[in-house]
């Protein structure tokens, strides 16, 4: 069984990993805690509900329509609607985030209702079998697309120049604009990648979950959880926060009680807080007075 | 507590369906490990707990109770321990998207022949749409209020009206939910003849005895002190492939 639930949490940590992923870089890019998030990881889901199923358009075609709708659905939030309120207190921006991905919840609401929608499988890839344990097709590509997805990340974050840019912004914006990188367009670059990213999550999940509109706010939750365990800000942390979360909520449901798997995101949150606030991988926050 | 005296529930409520849902689970000869799995809300206790108490009547205690919140998107560790459990039926009291979740599941860790009593927000064709592979959802059945299926010729009767006012009408299990109450409504309303007053009219619905309404798989009794009309329902399962509605175990209606 302990193998099982490996295999299987690390499927379900690495849709988590995805969501953290795409928070963390907005938060490191903007210091801004995105919390629609969850609502919009859906959107990539409902972008390819809409142009497969209600348009019979081909699937691969309609994903990536999707990621690009999503990225220039950043932009428009980061031009439109984060920078006006710049500066304003850091408390809009919450409202801000919240207001956003309630909107976009209760458009997709007024469109399906809480019709929960199938969404028709893709790739059906038969299950592996390793002894007793179970490696399904679905493990398989959600694992290998999200791998495929962060390596490629990493690649362009420290190997690139684009990846030096982001790093410049991300240490210090005055010396980055100082240096002729505008700023405010890599602010709409981060908030298009950190939708395009969870649009990714969405389209991997909503194959096996179904899709409906309420389906956002548990996703936001883990995302935040994995978020808090890697270390705020911490890129390779969100991700191995993402893993460790699916892993324990297993563990946690067979081992314990299946009512922990719930709750295990706010278990995570409380331990780190109060243990090892800069989480596993996160710098610890010091403060010159 | 007495009942309003102007209200009259018409069809089969929480009580009822976990009544039917209890009922049937024991109709299967030899069951005696029973293990639930439910959402941990007053919505899947409404079916739940009167599933517990129908269970407990006839001296079977569930051997396990299984948390499934909302939203969750893996049953692994559920399904894992029921596979450990070997139970002889599964209650399930889950929504749509938990319930295809949870049934997905399943197959996919191969248990494919323990039968899962679903709760009566599920709709069995709507299940089979949702997960699209009738083999994993072959041992799934829900509580049915109604004499038919959908497609089923007891129903045509009622999918001709309702198509004939609403034409653009997906027609659901849910979509007769107040018709069998409409038809006691009519005939107290007969009874009652001209000349009719609020106090004739209660009283004629209080009349209303173990009356056929033509479209519920249960008759519908009100009394003055008791205004939960329809006590229990049948079930619906898939037989051979096809969607069947039973009144127990291996008895179609």
């Amino acid at each position: 069984m302990l193998m099982q639930l490996t295999v299987s949490g690390l499927a379900q940590g690495a849709i988590y990993a995805l969501i953290a992923l795409s928070l963390t870089v907005v938060f490191r890019a903007t210091t801004v805690v995105n919390f629609g998030h969850g609502d919009f990881v859906l959107g990539g889901a409902f972008g390819v509900y809409v142009l497969v199923v209600m348009l019979g358009l081909p699937f691969l075609p309609s994903a990536i329509a999707a990621i690009i709708l999503m990225f220039a659905c950043g932009i428009l939030i980061s031009r439109g609607f984060i920078d006006p309120i710049k500066a304003g207190p850091h408390i809009g921006f919450a409202m801000m985030s919240i207001s956003l991905g309630y909107i976009f919840r209760g458009t997709t609401r007024s469109i399906w209702g809480r019709e929960v929608l199938p969404m028709p499988r893709v790739f059906d890839i038969p299950p592996v079998f390793i002894g007793d344990v179970v490696i399904t097709g679905d493990a398989m590509i959600i694992s290998g697309i999200v791998a495929l997805l962060l390596v490629g990340f990493f690649i362009v974050f420290y190997k690139t120049s684009i990846g030096k840019v982001i790093q410049a912004v991300y240490q210090s914006e005055r010396g980055a604009t100082l240096i002729g990188i505008n700023v405010r367009r890599f602010h709409d670059m981060m908030w298009g990648a950190g939708l395009a990213m969870g649009a990714v999550a969405g389209i991997l999940i909503a194959p096996i979950s179904l899709l409906h509109p309420d389906l956002g706010a548990g996703f936001l939750i883990r995302g935040f959880a994995a978020m808090t365990l890697g270390g705020f800000g911490s890129l390779g942390g969100a991700v191995a926060g993402g893993l460790i979360l699916g892993v324990t909520e297993q563990y946690a449901g067979a081992y314990i009680n299946t009512a922990l798997i719930d709750i295990t995101s706010y278990i995570v949150i409380i331990l780190v807080l109060v243990v090892r606030p800069s989480g596993l991988f996160g710098k610890r926050a010091v403060v010159r007075v | 507590m007495p009942p309003t005296p102007n209200v009259f529930h018409g069809v089969p409520a929480g009580p009822a369906y976990g009544y039917t849902m209890g009922k049937f689970v024991m109709s299967k000869p030899g069951t005696k490990n029973v293990v639930m799995v439910e959402h941990s809300n007053d919505w899947a206790k409404s079916y739940a707990d009167p599933t517990r108490d129908y269970m407990k009547t006839k001296g079977i205690e569930p051997s396990m109770v299984l948390a499934m919140e909302r939203g969750q998107t893996d049953a692994t560790a559920q399904v894992l321990k029921i596979r450990e459990a070997k139970p002889d039926f599964i209650v399930a009291s889950l929504y749509e998207a938990e319930t295809v979740i949870f049934l997905k599941d399943m197959k996919k860790y191969g248990i494919t022949d323990i039968p899962v009593m679903g709760a009566a927000g599920t709709d069995l064709e709507n299940t089979l749409a949702r997960i699209g592979d009738i083999d994993t959802v072959k041992n799934y059945y829900v509580p049915h209020a109604f004499i038919d299926t959908v497609d089923g010729p007891g129903m045509k009767e009622w999918n001709d009206m309702i198509l004939k006012y609403y034409p653009g009408e997906t027609i659901t299990g849910f979509s007769y939910v107040s018709i069998g109450s409409a038809v006691a409504v009519v005939q107290a309303l007969k009874n009652a003849g001209p000349d009719l007053t609020r106090e004739k009219f209660i009283a004629e619905m209080d009349k209303i005895k173990n009356f056929d309404t033509g479209i519920f798989a249960t008759n519908i009794t009100w009394a003055a002190d008791d205004r939960h009309g329809v006590k229990e329902s049948a079930v619906a399962g898939f037989v051979d492939g096809k969607p069947t509605v039973m009144k127990s175990w291996n008895e179609p209606m």
